[in-house]
């Protein structure tokens, strides 16, 4: 207990540290794919230095990160007369709470393996002299045994800070972007929980983390089994995030900044940071049930082995991460946003009916796991299947009535005079 | 192993989660109590107006809402809950052994749970409740 205990401690420091680091540097690079994508040059100027120490050059615009984060902390932090002030305050420790606890079961290094019997050097307080027996620990900040569990419960606290912000801001462009954002959350959290289940299904009722990577390593990944799941489960990472094209919720053209248009200074930049740390967590996230966590692919490599197998599974980890992000950022400059009722929609009529139809076949074929024609490529027919489906009945399902008809204006150019 | 060993067994993998806890909180006001302390501080009576644009604001924002998303939060509660029923059953089913007498047992409860589920859902459909316009 004692070993997994320190492990789990140093997971936690480093972990957060490269968590809040990049959260700033995600913010760079989102500028730098901004700019990639719309032709410009983005951030380019600012060094290490910032005008007040002696180096030259422009550090290709890296000091833009932290100088960000300098100047945030010495803005104003304003709280408006008519809000309402304790719950305006907490607003913003709610939303990053979650954003930093739900990352604690995601296996960022697999195993470690103490083959050695040890003592803790004495002069440490409290565990001085302990004698530590050879064992095998988790690098994961806490390898309990109901990972993916833990993760969509803290996870679905994230709606608190949104909500609270909004309301306690007394301010219609907040509360508006605080009630869009619940609604998109609630909806968009039960196609996920249904993603999650149907991968439990199909990895033999696996529920903690490191169990997913087992059965993806050196193997085949989810993505290959549930196509059609990973993308309904990609959009619903991205809507819980309040990610374009799903940002509805800060709309800047309809709400101004939505729920934390009444906010400033540093309470501000936890409304991002937390946004930001959701990205990384829902790219983990998908990365462990769908691309085999810190597996290789081709390479066997070994489960358990010393510090630089643990390195090397956190590198893989962390890259696969980064594409995520980086398709994360992609979406957001190409698509434009959805509209809200097009948003409800797409979470009620398409992506929980196509989640359930997935579930029920799967569990189906799970009940025939034994059989002799099963085989694990009968997931990606059943995937293929309801994507066919989709695409032949959708059109005959009930629909409202038509929305945003064109006006018959009698010579406008939809309905010209004659 | 009984109640007391397991929660004591048990306790050390949630640890560092209280771990975290408070280093989450400790993060959230620090940041927040820092800003106040550095930032500069000025109040206006334009300043403290809320802010509409720049017009004059109309009115409280603490008015009555649309009932759509109380709905929205209903239907929710009703799915999630039985998603959350679902997971022992997701984590158990698999793992019935070859020609287990519980399998179709296990395979039609769950059905006849997710069909109730299916229809007030198409119920839910057919009242208008997924029509956001």
């Amino acid at each position: 207990m004692l070993p997994q205990f320190i492990v789990s401690v140093i997971t936690i420091l480093v972990v957060i540290h490269v968590i809040l680091l990049s959260c700033s540097y995600l913010i760079f690079l989102e500028r730098k794919v901004a700019a990639w994508t719309q032709d410009r040059i983005g951030p380019n100027r600012t060094n290490f230095s910032f005008g007040l120490l002696p180096f030259k050059g422009k550090h290709f615009g890296l000091g833009q990160a932290l100088a960000d984060g300098i100047k945030l902390f010495f803005k104003e932090d304003y709280t408006p007369p008519q809000v309402d002030r304790v719950l305006f305050i907490l607003a913003p420790i709610i939303v990053v709470i979650p954003a930093l606890l739900s990352w604690a079961v995601i296996p960022w290094g697999g195993y470690y393996l103490f083959d050695q019997a040890f003592t803790v050097p004495a002069w440490l307080p409290l565990l001085g002299g302990v004698v530590v027996s050879p064992t095998i620990v988790n690098v994961t900040a806490a390898p309990i045994n109901i990972g993916v569990v833990y993760i969509l419960a803290i996870g679905s606290t994230a709606v608190y800070g949104v909500v609270v912000g909004g309301y306690a801001s007394n301010n219609k462009y907040s509360f508006l972007g605080g009630l869009r954002a619940t609604a998109q959350m609630l909806s968009y959290e039960i196609p996920m929980a249904l993603c999650v289940l149907v991968v439990i299904l199909t990895s033999h009722g696996a529920l903690g983390a490191d169990q997913f990577v087992h059965q993806q390593a050196n193997g085949v990944w989810n993505i290959f089994y549930q196509p059609l799941l990973a993308i309904i489960f990609f959009a619903c990472v991205l809507a819980e995030c309040n990610r374009a094209p799903f940002d509805l919720a800060e709309a800047e053209q309809e709400l101004v900044g939505g729920y934390h248009t009444e906010y400033s200074s540093m309470k501000w930049a936890l409304f991002f940071l937390g946004e930001y740390i959701h990205m990384i967590t829902g790219a983990g996230f998908f990365t462990l049930l769908f691309l085999g966590g810190w597996d290789l692919p081709i390479i066997q490599e070994p489960l358990i082995g010393g510090l630089g197998l643990v390195l090397l599974k956190f590198i893989v980890f962390a890259s696969k991460i980064l594409v995520l992000l980086f398709v994360m950022m992609w979406i957001r400059w190409t698509l434009p946003r959805f509209r809200f009722d097009q948003l409800m929609r797409l979470a009620w009529r398409a992506l929980i009916p196509l989640a359930l139809l997935i579930l029920l076949a799967s569990g189906f074929l799970v009940f025939k796991q034994h059989a002799k024609w099963f085989s694990p490529w009968l997931y990606t027919a059943v995937n293929i299947g309801a994507i066919v489906l989709a695409a032949v009945i959708g059109p005959f399902l009930p629909q409202g009535p038509p929305m945003n008809r064109k006006v018959g204006l009698a010579g406008s150019r939809f309905s010209p005079v004659v | 192993m009984t109640t007391i060993t397991l929660a004591v067994s048990e306790f050390g993998l949630y640890a560092p989660v209280g771990i975290l806890l408070l280093m989450a909180i400790g993060f959230g006001v620090a940041n927040v109590a820092l800003s106040t302390v550095l930032g500069p501080s000025r109040h206006g009576k334009v300043k403290g107006m809320v802010y509409e644009s720049g017009m004059n604001p109309i009115g409280s924002a603490k008015r009555r809402f649309n009932v759509r998303f109380y709905i929205v939060a209903m239907t929710f509660l009703v799915f999630d809950v039985e998603i959350v029923f679902l997971y022992p059953w997701a984590s158990v089913f698999p793992s019935l052994a070859e020609g287990s007498p519980y399998g179709v047992l296990f395979l039609s409860r769950m059905l006849f749970f997710v069909l109730t589920s299916i229809i007030a859902f198409a119920y839910a459909w057919r009242k208008g409740v997924f029509r956001y316009d």
